[in-house]
């Protein structure tokens, strides 16, 4: 076996805030291997990636005990600038590790830095536009770039020095569908055409499931499981207790029993054919194979009465100023009343801007909006706040007072209402979001979890009717982001009209009854979520893949398993029903 | 932002070395704050003028300056008719006070004079990518750290731009609304929720940038090389020989025509 490139042991580290995040962890991870780090937030997953390339201690200083060794070199005693030879960066925002102007100059940065010479670094640029994939890009300047081609310029900009390792905190929890699956292949392409040593850190357990070799799961600042993703997922209970997500397939393998010591493949196609055979169907079919149904954008609800409805929208038209084509263009849906309604779709298809709209943000170009009959023409945007709530993806874009219950009277009183009405209201807001523990904290003492729910408080308190989630899950933790739909679902339950915006698919199919696609500015697809994810191709189009239990429960249709399962618990139950006859010989 | 775009363009004066750019520029700049001679003025402005299309520069830019500068002007133009200290013709009296045509056409020479410096601004800034005017700073041997500085602050303009106006949408959406407050109320209200989550992500971002930085090398004891080459080329020779001749020619005429009023000329 080799010597490890990354030699890690018994580290322990306390931040100068007095925080510890690392306690005892030993790791060692040998050349060209892809390691993935998974944990909840606070795991002291960023804290391990900044150990590696030196970062900590040198630049954030703290407390430090044991060793960590990089391609031979103490981080300790070395500058993280010799170390930065060695070892990338990447990291979560896109936008805080771009720091020039265009794509050109970012990556020739770290180079230009190193003094290495004007021709190398132009030659050495050429080959790594054309590995992140970014070529037709060279000339632009980052500002222009999406979020996925972000990241990818801050890989290129690590790679113009031939790190021989690649470190990527969470580099994907930022962006879209399309944006992750960017990055992941680059990432990918670097570990297996160039022998690159690569360790990331992520919440997207079904990527890391995918491309690692090796993975870690780090709880309190302890490695407590590891091995390969195969071995680690099947530790479902231990996963649990440590609010780390599991695969889908992972989870089902617990819950059926394929017999002997047969376990679920973490492939969808491979474990659909395990089932077969488990069920004993591999050549027979007993039930309706999966077929792409049409789709349909018709506004199902065209028909309802006014009074029923809490959002209509007619002929809706928005174009940017400055810009000739229309961001959207000539939507037409409504929702009812008590709906909870899931808005997917790529960046860049329209979402946003119809978000925008609803709330009074934006004045269409063209069309009509009504909320609860009344049309949202000519009122201002505070007055339509107490219709419709938008709670925003970035809650510390609105928290500036000294204190939550502060920060959720300021909604109140600039609605100029009494006294007692605001103190009742700030009340029931903070039971509602169970932040009353935390009524007299600063809100940026937080978590970004709680501090989102503060967020929450100050529009509930403003007592709309519709409240919109605008990407709730961004930056969240398997935990955080529970927490967080979990409550829209309790104020959806209570009465309110609840549309959530989302790239994460599972929690659509488990908490949506209805979705909307939105693409290319247009209503691609409204239907009801049992049946959205039938539309593989539409969906395909705008980068969006069902979550693996739909897609098996799809290529098990032809066994029997009835349409429109979307939770694990339903696909188990099916599969035991249709397993249960053929095993006690009653078929 | 536009600034940034426009910079991506070609033309000669894209082509031109920066800091060829630059000593014309403080050519400009120098002649234009020697004179008070207003044909002189207007001339060095119809040339800057001149060189707007050829450097694909759209002339709205030259509105929006008009439009920021006009209250600056009136200002001048009036303060300066009531109160230059030669002035002997009065157009009219506001109670006792004569506002004079020598005091009005003095402040209108002034603001001609800060108009003219106003307008090659964007001569340099939007016909010069920020790599390669960074290296034009660094061939003059300013410190590299100031020269990164300068270059991070201007990659940061539009980030701190949308911040603020995913901020200013954030707090619309709680009834708070800048734009509805009067000046008063903007001053003692209206900012405060604005600025404290603007500073706040801003310092955050700031953090991962400083990590960013550490982590590409950044400080190294090495002598640092530029991706941009700036070495001079025939049209930087061309162009420095042109303005040359024609700094020259203003200079020569303004010393030999009007001399004995000391560059204080006020002439038709």
């Amino acid at each position: 076996m080799p010597d490890p490139i990354i030699n890690i042991e018994n580290l322990s580290y306390i931040y100068p805030s007095a925080t510890r995040a690392l306690n005892d962890v030993s790791l060692k991870v040998f050349p060209g291997e892809y390691l993935g780090i998974v944990g909840a937030n606070g795991a002291g997953k960023t804290t391990l990636c900044m150990f590696l390339n030196g970062v900590i201690p040198n630049v954030l200083g703290g407390r430090v005990s044991g060793s960590v060794h990089v391609c031979g070199m103490d981080t300790f005693e070395h500058f993280v600038f010799d170390i930065a030879q060695n070892v990338g960066l990447v990291l979560q925002d896109p936008e805080s590790q771009l720091f020039s102007a265009d794509v050109r100059s970012e990556i020739a940065f770290a180079a230009e830095n190193r003094g290495v010479p004007r021709e190398e670094i132009i030659e050495r640029m050429r080959a790594i536009l054309k590995i992140v994939r970014l070529e037709a890009l060279a000339s632009r300047l980052s500002d222009e770039l999406s979020g996925g081609q972000k990241q990818r310029l801050a890989i290129a900009a690590n790679l113009i020095v031939r790190p021989k390792i690649l470190v990527a905190d969470e580099p994907t929890s930022q962006l879209d569908p399309v944006g992750k699956e960017e990055v992941f292949s680059t990432l990918s392409s670097l570990n297996k055409d160039f022998g690159m040593t690569v360790v990331i850190a992520s919440h997207d357990v079904d990527e890391i499931e995918r491309y690692a070799d090796r993975m870690i799961v780090l709880d309190h600042g302890s490695i407590v499981l590891e091995g390969t993703p195969d071995e680690v997922f099947r530790e479902v209970d231990t996963l649990d207790r440590m609010f780390v997500h599991v695969p889908d397939l992972a989870r089902l393998g617990k819950s059926i029993n394929l017999g002997g010591d047969r376990k679920l493949s973490l492939d969808v196609s491979k474990a659909a054919a395990q089932i077969k055979t488990w069920l004993g169907v591999e050549k027979s079919t007993s039930g309706k194979p999966f077929k792409e149904p049409s789709a349909s954008s018709q506004d199902a609800f065209e028909d309802a009465a006014d009074g029923n409805l809490a959002v209509k929208v007619r002929n809706l038209t928005y174009t940017y100023p400055g810009t000739s084509a229309p961001a959207i263009l000539n939507l037409n849906f409504s929702i009812p009343k008590g709906q909870f309604v899931g808005i997917i779709g790529q960046n860049g298809g329209g979402k946003t801007t119809i978000m925008k709209c609803l709330v009074g943000l934006l004045q269409p170009s063209q069309g009509e909006i009504t909320l609860e009959n009344m049309p949202l023409t000519g009122q201002k945007v505070g007055d339509i706040a107490t219709q419709i709530g938008l709670i925003l993806q970035n809650p510390d874009t609105q928290l500036f007072c000294m204190s939550v219950e502060e920060e959720i009277r300021f909604g109140l009183e600039n609605l100029k209402l009494e006294p007692e009405e605001i103190e009742r209201r700030t009340e029931e807001a903070l039971k509602i979001t169970a932040l009353g523990e935390y009524r007299q904290l600063y809100p940026f003492k937080l978590s970004l979890g709680d501090r989102r729910k503060v967020a929450v408080a100050s529009i509930v308190a403003m007592r709309p009717q519709i409240l919109i989630f605008d990407e709730p899950l961004t930056g969240q933790d398997y935990k955080g982001r529970y927490e967080l739909v979990n409550l829209a679902a309790e104020l959806h339950r209570a009465g309110h009209t609840v549309i959530m915006i989302s790239h994460d698919m599972e929690l659509v199919a488990r908490y949506t009854q209805r979705t909307l696609v939105v693409g290319r500015g247009q209503l691609l697809l409204d239907s009801p979520t049992r049946e959205v994810f039938d539309h593989i191709t539409l969906l395909r189009e705008t980068f969006i893949e069902p979550p693996e239990i739909i897609r098996l429960a799809q290529e098990l249709r032809a066994c029997g398993l009835q349409s429109g399962l979307l939770s694990i618990d339903q696909v188990t139950e099916c599969l035991q029903k249709l397993k249960k006859p053929v095993s006690t010989g009653e078929r | 932002m536009e600034a940034l775009r426009l910079a991506q363009l070609d033309s000669v004066v894209h082509r031109l070395n920066p800091l060829t750019k630059l000593f014309i520029m403080l050519l400009y700049w120098g002649t234009a704050l020697f004179t008070f001679n207003i044909p002189v003025l207007l001339m060095m402005m119809s040339l800057a003028l001149l060189l707007y299309p050829v450097a694909h520069i759209p002339l709205r830019i030259l509105r929006v300056i008009l439009t920021i500068m006009s209250a600056i002007f009136v200002i001048f133009i009036v303060i300066n008719g009531f109160m230059f200290y030669g002035g002997k013709t009065p157009l009219f009296y506001f109670f006792k006070w004569p506002f004079t045509l020598e005091g009005m056409i003095f402040g209108f020479a002034v603001c001609l004079k800060i108009l003219s410096v106003v307008m090659m601004i964007p001569l340099l800034t939007s016909t010069t990518t920020l790599p390669k005017l960074m290296a034009g700073l660094a061939a003059i041997r300013l410190p590299y750290k100031f020269i990164f500085t300068f270059g991070v602050a201007m990659r940061l303009v539009p980030l701190v731009m949308s911040t603020y106006f995913d901020i200013m949408a954030s707090q619309r959406l709680r009834g708070h609304d800048i734009a509805e407050m009067n000046y008063f109320k903007r001053l003692l209200k209206g900012y405060v929720p604005l600025f404290i989550p603007l500073v706040l992500t801003l310092l955050r971002r700031t953090a991962d940038m400083d990590v960013a930085i550490e982590s590409r090398g950044f400080g190294a004891p090495v002598e640092r090389t530029y991706l941009e080459d700036i070495r001079p080329t025939r049209i930087d020779i061309v162009a420095l020989g042109i303005s040359t001749v024609v700094f020259g020619s203003i200079f020569y005429y303004l010393f030999t025509h009007h001399a004995s009023q000391m560059g204080l000329i006020i002439q038709f």
